[in-house]
């Protein structure tokens, strides 16, 4: 693996975790509308 | 040897060009502010006739002997510091989230759900805010109601009035500040990422002594900016509370508000002055503690 791969690396359970809070945060900034 | 005249005339396309905006921040960025002080020296009474008398500091006195005022300045300070580590807190940790590898799809409509509230008119805003906090008809209740969590008392209680202004206003002016730090994370050496890998920093480490030091900038901008807003906090406290409930939201920019509704100019321009300076005298340090910081 090169390092460039190595830096962009992310674990599973990290991803959907950091979807799940961008889609929480992504609604309720919009909710208002 | 050329004098200053002759130096003028010499860049004459230069002054004619700088001219109508010099112009335009004189008469309606200075001008203002010099008569405002001006007033503070005056009695009330005669503050708009073309002679005023001139009473010295007597209104600065008298605002610094109302209590009222300096409990206002007191809500002031804790909002502000409250508001400008959240706002900025917040919008470095989505702008990290925005920039960073673990979302591969959505970071777009992220950025947009977070940009679109600072560029809606913030009263309109703010007008849906109160609504969301109602107690009877809100959205935020309605829905605590049904997944069968307490109610948020909103915007009638004092410390809840405190937190709910600081959440519509996050939601005003995050997406700023979070634009601000995009915009910094992007422009980093990321050469110096891979070189701090290759010789075996942690991802803490590269965070911590590589990122983080480039991001100065940013954290330094958005300090001051954030510092100046939020010390002026006026339009939200108008349209979602007036102050109330009993002063409990009631910041200095507001009371000075209503005192110059009642007609007492001379304090309410006193209490305007005491926050221009504290504004200035809190963003030019905070300005200078950054140029050390980054001289070192």
């Amino acid at each position: 693996m090169s390092a460039d791969a190595q830096l962009t690396r992310v674990s599973r359970p990290l991803q959907v975790a950091a979807y799940a809070c961008a889609g929480l945060v992504g609604l309720a900034f919009l909710y208002p509308y | 040897m050329t004098t200053t005249l002759e130096t003028v005339w010499h860049n004459r396309i230069f002054y004619l060009f700088v001219l109508p905006f010099a112009a335009l921040t004189i008469l309606f960025g200075i001008w203002p502010i010099v008569l405002s002080i001006t007033v503070s020296f005056t009695a009330s009474a005669t503050a708009l006739r073309p002679s005023p008398t001139y009473v010295g500091f007597a209104n600065y006195a008298a605002i610094f002997a109302d209590p009222a005022f300096l409990a206002s300045l007191l809500r002031t300070f804790l909002y502000t510091a409250a508001a400008v580590v959240v706002n900025v807190g917040f919008a470095f940790g989505m702008a990290v989230l925005i920039d960073s590898p673990l979302l591969k799809r959505g970071g777009l409509l992220l950025r947009l759900a977070l940009f679109l509230p600072v560029v809606t008119p913030d009263v309109a805003g703010y007008v849906v805010w109160r609504w969301l906090y109602d107690r009877s008809f809100g959205a935020i209740n309605a829905l605590l109601d049904t997944i069968g969590l307490p109610a948020f008392a909103g915007l009638t209680t004092g410390p809840t009035a405190m937190i709910s202004l600081l959440i519509a206003e996050l939601w005003h002016h995050a997406g700023f500040y979070m634009l601000i730090f995009h915009a910094n994370l992007a422009i980093r050496d990321r050469a110096l990422e891979e070189a701090a890998h290759v010789d075996g920093a942690t991802a803490w480490q590269r965070w911590r002594y590589v990122i983080l030091p480039q991001l100065k900038p940013a954290f330094i901008i958005n300090t001051v900016y954030a510092l100046i807003q939020f010390l002026k906090t006026f339009t939200v406290v108008v349209v979602m509370t007036k102050g109330g409930p009993n002063a409990a939201t009631n910041f200095v920019s507001y009371y000075a508000y209503q005192l110059f509704d009642q007609g007492r100019y001379g304090e309410a321009t006193a209490m305007a002055s005491v926050l221009f300076l504290i504004v200035i005298g809190v963003s030019l340090s905070i300005y200078r503690l950054g140029d050390k910081e980054v001289a070192r």
